[in-house]
């Protein structure tokens, strides 16, 4: 097949079938996800034990750690904080949409452990998080804010529709208003 | 009987030359590879089934494949029966590109700046919005806007629909404050950040900023890095590649081992009709039939 090089509209060099670049990424990329689907079969069948079982405090306790050190110095300098914790899709009250259904079908599928699914440690991720932090007072939780809505604000697992953009920046501006003089 | 199911055989047969043909003369016209094409059309028509809104860039994929990624969605467009307008509108920020990175001593990364693409745009510090001068001006108050892709507002459409953009608008229209000044809120957000270089670029760059409030949006990052290190021992930066990959060969090697199945049921199926069960061994059959077979 004859090479050919094109250049897009960023003057990115895209590389068709035939270059080397291709090769790269195939060698390169394709071992990285079939020794990622393995891992996740082996240990999901029970073949292999897991060298490190995932504990959702650590990661946990680490933002609380990071979060008082941001909290500190931002008191030192005079200045409010805030610890935000970020909603996630399927966490929280929200009935989930049919959308949202199919976008976590591959978080709920994908196993880390025998009987850990990734979106079973992000819960318990959570949970964790609200409960170390819960006698923080600069910490927020937000995970609740899309609870009243029934339109789709969520683009994946995380990230927000404008919809979804526009809501979190009114939770936000409440926090903020709170702490200012009326 | 046997002619029926001879008849039935060879306009199968046919079929399939027919499809084969098709196939050949479909390929050859776009100049691609078989075993490329056959995963581009497979992966495009289950991924647009799956997901009404994926958060797979196309253009990853697309590299990854080796194609184009104009090229991509014509031929995502053709598979699927939909136009390019709504294979864009399916897959995120397509059109303008991915925002592009330098390395930084203190965060690791963050993104390179002066980019112009389509939806997104980074000033002279790589952070997303317009230019920010460091000193505040009077009568103004600053909200420091820290986080991920989330924050940075990375599926959000353009530069004026981000979550720092709307802050900014709703606190400046709010009238309940005894403050009368203006707002500013400056997004100092980088895709892929966990809490660490949230608190490193606050204390390197935030901080000069003169911020009056700090809001860090984040917590998720921290979850997913800790799995993608210390638990699948894949390298960070290979995670949104990864997640790519990982959708598409998932729903490949499914059905993949359905459709074997399905194959291996209907040979041993058409074995036992062509040659006969044990019982009918000893009767006798066309060699017409036997011929094909």
């Amino acid at each position: 097949m004859a090479s050919t090089k094109k250049t897009d509209r960023n003057n990115e060099t895209i590389f068709l079938p035939g270059e080397k670049k291709d090769i790269i990424y195939r060698l390169t990329y394709l071992p990285i996800q079939l020794y990622l689907q393995w891992n996740s079969d082996r240990l999901s069948s029970g073949v292999v034990k897991q060298k490190k079982m995932p504990e959702p405090d650590e990661p946990a306790k680490n933002f609380a750690i990071i979060t008082s050190h941001m909290n500190a110095i931002c008191s030192e300098n005079g200045i409010r904080y805030y610890a935000v914790l970020q909603p996630m899709n399927g966490i929280g009250n929200r009935t989930l949409t049919r959308s949202d259904n199919m976008l976590l079908k591959v978080v709920k599928n994908q196993k880390i452990t025998q009987d850990m699914s990734r979106f079973d440690f992000f819960i318990r991720y959570y949970d964790a998080v609200r409960r170390i932090m819960s006698k923080s007072p600069f910490f927020i939780d937000s995970t609740n804010c899309f609870d009243n809505e029934t339109v789709q604000v969520f683009s994946d697992t995380v990230h927000f529709s404008d919809k979804g953009q526009r809501i979190i920046a009114e939770a936000l501006s409440d926090i903020i208003l709170n702490g200012e003089d009326k | 009987m046997n002619f029926i199911i001879l008849t039935a055989g060879i306009i199968a047969v046919f079929i399939v030359i027919e499809l084969t043909a098709r196939c050949i003369y479909y390929f050859r016209k776009h100049e691609i590879g078989f075993s490329r094409k056959v995963l581009l059309v497979l992966f495009g028509r289950w991924l647009i089934s799956e997901y009404p809104a994926s958060s797979i860039y196309i253009k990853e994929i697309a590299a990854s494949l080796g194609v184009d990624t104009g090229f991509m969605i014509s031929t995502l467009s053709e598979a699927s029966g939909k136009t390019p307008d709504e294979i864009r509108k399916i897959f995120l920020d397509t059109s303008g590109g991915q925002e592009a990175y330098q390395l930084s001593p203190m965060t690791g990364f963050i993104p390179l700046p002066d980019q112009n693409l389509a939806h997104i745009h980074t000033n002279s510090k790589g952070f997303r919005g317009s230019e920010v001068p460091l000193k505040k001006g009077p009568g103004v108050k600053r909200v420091l806007l820290l986080g991920g892709s989330v924050a940075f507002g990375r599926t959000a459409t353009s530069d004026n629909t981000t979550i720092a953009s709307h802050l900014e608008i709703i606190l400046n229209n709010n009238k309940d404050l005894t403050f009368k000044g203006r707002w500013e809120v400056i997004n100092l957000a980088v895709p892929d950040f966990i809490t660490y270089q949230e608190l490193v670029l606050l204390v390197n760059t935030g901080l000069a900023y003169e911020p009056d409030i700090v809001v860090s949006l984040t917590g998720f990052n921290d979850a997913h890095h800790y799995l993608a290190t210390e638990m699948l021992n894949s390298p960070a930066s290979m995670r949104s590649v990864a997640t790519a990959y990982n959708a598409f060969f998932g729903g490949i090697l499914h059905r993949l081992i359905a459709f074997l199945g399905m194959f291996l049921v209907s040979v041993q199926f058409a074995g036992r009709i062509f040659r006969g069960s044990e019982q009918d061994k000893d009767e006798e059959l066309s060699p017409f039939i036997y011929t094909i077979w």
